[in-house]
């Protein structure tokens, strides 16, 4: 029984000077890890932490007063707008797969067989995402002036159309919000696109052309499965981003005309700044964060099946 | 060795990063010389931005260090901004003391940001000085929580160049004032008929500017009935507003094309001469000369026109709050700061010379100065004593710059709970109403009269 004891303490003894030889070993690259973790603590989780926290809060400013339960969330969940906002949200990421989705990968197959130029069109490609996402906004929201001397209209007026009402037609604001938010950012996702289609193995194209295929073929049997794995995650990516959207209607609309563009974070924003309601505001973000929640499993589930098939 | 020698340099980088983010986590040392009552005082100019007013404010700091070298005055250029303003306040980074329009207090005194003044603004005086119209911007709950730095009240602001151009002028050239809201329907059609241009607008996004107009009309919004607040703005009287509004837009066709207003929307379009008058705080000329360089020439204004229930204006300004971490010390510095700068009491002959200079370099930039301000003083010593101070710098044309005060004028604050979030839910209806010809009004008004209760009355109060 003694000896037992003795064994297993000395394969413990064993086990921790491995561990600490371990350490010791890797020790350059624990410390290297050490700023990104402590700026992940204080950027990414302490927030959410507070977040969730005041979530459960009635608040005074960002000081948790006393314990509220479920209230917040039960405030913000029957109030008028609330559905309204969730489903606007719905409407901006499905516009933004329709209007913005593909476009970056059209994009980045037309900048591959580009042969002469390609530096300038890249850089045209990629030049709106230099530009800051307010500017952006507000430079659209100028475009879209609804008066016969707005620049579209102006265009439109030539060609004997118009003049139209842009972002106050009500069932148009959240798709030509959503043709900014393409514009804005379809350049970056179109160079990781390109990237990937960079890498495609070469022999495979000159296999395709001596079996005949046309250039549609390659493109279907070639290129489309080589990045489809990638497409799968930006996709979710970008659902998970548009969910989120704010910045925009906040610049173009304000949220109107009568809430039509007011999306779930605009409606954080309105408590946390406007109404200085931070406990509702944080049980929105909650509220949001389950959604996206739900979306990325049903979104895992529905690619892992088709994968399977 | 070579790796060795890398492998060290790499440690010590990481090791100074790490020590960086760690120490910027930690507070500052506080600023200033111990012996001395320190107090950041908000608003400060940026030299580059703005050198006139910094000039200014220079000349008050240096009088603040003669009269009072016990206290060391520090700058901070923080302005308030709803979007910045909370996260500044709860890290402790807002100054001493700081600016923010009336329609914020009460939110800010909610949140627990403001400190209680009370006390000294009772030992300085203001709580008798002032005016009961502008005492009720900063007072919350019976307490004093800000000291009115100015106040406006709406009125109605005029292009007299569209007017001109739609014969809209007497014989002295001074713009023909609507008195009444079908005057001003049908100045609006003539303006429109005659330049092609806007003849009215107002600021879809804010329900603040149309609150004269509804009150005008006899609107009452909320009431409270033992202890309870109750909407009350599904009436006739919100119907008849609504009916208004959209006969401007469908039967008149008198409003702008773009109907999604916020406040500098409005205040671009008349100062380029798309639109011929609007409602517009008093505040507003300046503002719209040194952002587009409208001429003072090309303004004109007049009382709001009177409605059924009369003709009520609406009341606002900027306060100065204090940090509630202020100790009593500083806020006795904040107030004898606010003496020195001219905004106390008594102005003695030193501080008037100050107020000269500031009209001085207003003079200086064209901005439009007149002796038709509304006063937040009762007393009339220290309104004649600023009366004399811009005389010699009085520039505008009296005929046309009309006081927007007149003795039918009634005069109200903004209603008592809930105003921000009502605002929304009145520039919700009218921007279904603007855009959707067909749109239901008695239901739009009474489905926003519920929605008001539900979400915000029964939940906040």
């Amino acid at each position: 029984m003694k000896s037992d004891v003795s064994i297993s303490k000395s394969r413990i003894g064993i086990h921790n000077s491995m561990m600490s030889d371990k350490i010791k070993r890797n020790i350059t690259g624990w410390l290297m890890l050490l700023p990104g973790c402590i700026c992940f603590l204080i950027f990414v989780i302490q927030p959410m932490i507070v977040g969730i926290y005041l979530s459960f809060f009635e608040t005074k400013g960002f000081e948790a007063v006393r314990f509220a339960g479920l209230q917040n969330y039960k405030d913000v969940i029957t109030d008028s707008l609330f559905i309204k906002t969730v489903w606007n949200s719905v409407s901006y990421t499905f516009w933004s797969i329709v209007i913005g989705g593909f476009t970056p990968l059209i994009v980045a197959m037309m900048l591959n067989e580009v042969v002469r130029g390609k530096a300038f069109f890249r850089f045209s490609a990629y030049f709106p995402c230099i530009i800051p996402g307010i500017v952006t906004a507000i430079m659209w929201k100028i475009l879209f002036q609804p008066d016969a001397n707005g620049f579209l209209n102006m265009i439109f007026g030539k060609l004997g159309l118009g003049p139209f009402q842009w972002l106050q037609n009500a069932t148009m604001t959240i798709p030509l919000i959503n043709v900014t938010m393409a514009w804005a950012g379809f350049g970056g996702t179109a160079l990781i696109y390109l990237a990937s289609l960079q890498s495609v193995d070469h022999s495979l194209y000159e296999a395709a052309e001596i079996d005949g295929a046309s250039f549609w073929r390659k493109i279907w049997h070639i290129q489309l499965p080589h990045v489809s794995g990638l497409l799968k995650m930006l996709l979710l990516m970008q659902i998970m981003g548009v969910f989120k959207v704010f910045q925009q209607p906040l610049a173009m609309t304000g949220g109107g005309p009568n809430n039509a563009s007011t999306s779930i974070m605009l409606t954080a924003y309105n408590y946390a700044f406007s109404y200085m309601q931070v406990g509702r505001s944080s049980a929105v973000g909650m509220i949001a964060g389950i959604i996206l929640c739900g979306f990325s499993i049903l979104y895992f589930r529905v690619t892992r099946k088709k994968d399977s098939v | 060795m070579k790796m060795k020698i890398v492998k060290s340099i790499a440690l010590v980088l990481v090791m100074s990063m790490c020590t960086c983010l760690i120490s910027a986590c930690g507070t500052s040392k506080k600023e200033g010389d111990d012996s001395k009552v320190s107090v950041k005082i908000g608003y400060w100019p940026q030299k580059d931005v703005s050198p006139d007013n910094y000039k200014l404010y220079e000349g008050y700091l240096a009088a603040m260090n003669e009269k009072y070298p016990e206290i060391e005055i520090i700058p901070d250029h923080y302005e308030y901004a709803a979007d910045t303003f909370l996260p500044a306040a709860a890290s402790g980074q807002i100054p001493n003391m700081f600016r923010v329009p009336f329609t914020e207090v009460s939110k800010i005194v909610k949140a627990g940001y403001a400190a209680d003044i009370s006390e000294k603004f009772k030992e300085f005086g203001f709580d008798t000085a002032l005016k009961d119209s502008v005492l009720d911007l900063v007072t919350v709950d019976g307490k004093y929580y800000g000291v009115p730095y100015n106040a406006y009240i709406v009125g109605m602001i005029y292009n007299v160049k569209l007017f001109e151009e739609a014969g809209l002028v007497d014989e002295e050239g001074k713009p023909i004032y609507p008195t009444n809201f079908e005057e001003l329907r049908q100045t609006a059609i003539t303006i429109k008929e005659k330049t092609g241009k806007a003849g009215f607008t107002f600021p879809t996004n804010s329900g603040w500017m149309l609150m004269s107009m509804a009150w005008s009309f006899g609107v009452d919004f909320m009431e409270q009935i033992d202890g309870k607040w109750t909407a009350t703005f599904d009436s006739p009287e919100m119907i008849n507003l609504m009916q208004y509004i959209s006969d401007l837009k469908w039967k008149d066709n008198v409003l702008p094309e773009n109907i999604l207003l916020a406040v500098k929307d409005v205040q671009q379009l008349f100062a380029t001469d798309q639109v011929a008058c609007t409602y517009a705080p008093t505040d507003w000329a300046n503002g719209m000369i040194s952002a587009y360089g409208m001429s003072k020439d090309n303004i004109s204004n007049s009382p709001v026109p009177a409605g059924p229930a009369g003709a009520y204006t609406q009341i606002g300004g900027d306060i100065w709050m204090v940090s509630p971490d202020t100790t009593s010390e500083q806020m006795d510095a904040i107030f004898k700061w606010l003496d020195i700068r001219g905004n106390g009491l008594k102005l003695d002959d030193s501080a008037i010379e100050r107020q000269k200079e500031r009209y001085k370099t207003q003079y200086e930039k064209n901005e439009a100065i007149t002796n038709m301000d509304f006063s937040i003083f009762k007393e009339a010593e220290r309104v004649e004593q600023i009366k004399k101070a811009k005389e010699e710098y009085l520039n505008v044309d009296e005929k046309r710059w009309n006081t927007v005060y007149s003795d039918n004028l009634i005069l109200r604050a903004e209603e008592p709970v809930d105003a921000q979030q009502l605002y929304q839910v009145i520039s919700s209806i009218v921007q279904e109403i603007l855009t959707n010809q067909n749109a239901d009004i008695p239901a739009l008004v009474k489905q926003a009269n519920s929605n008001f209760q539900r979400d915000f009355l029964d939940k906040n109060n």
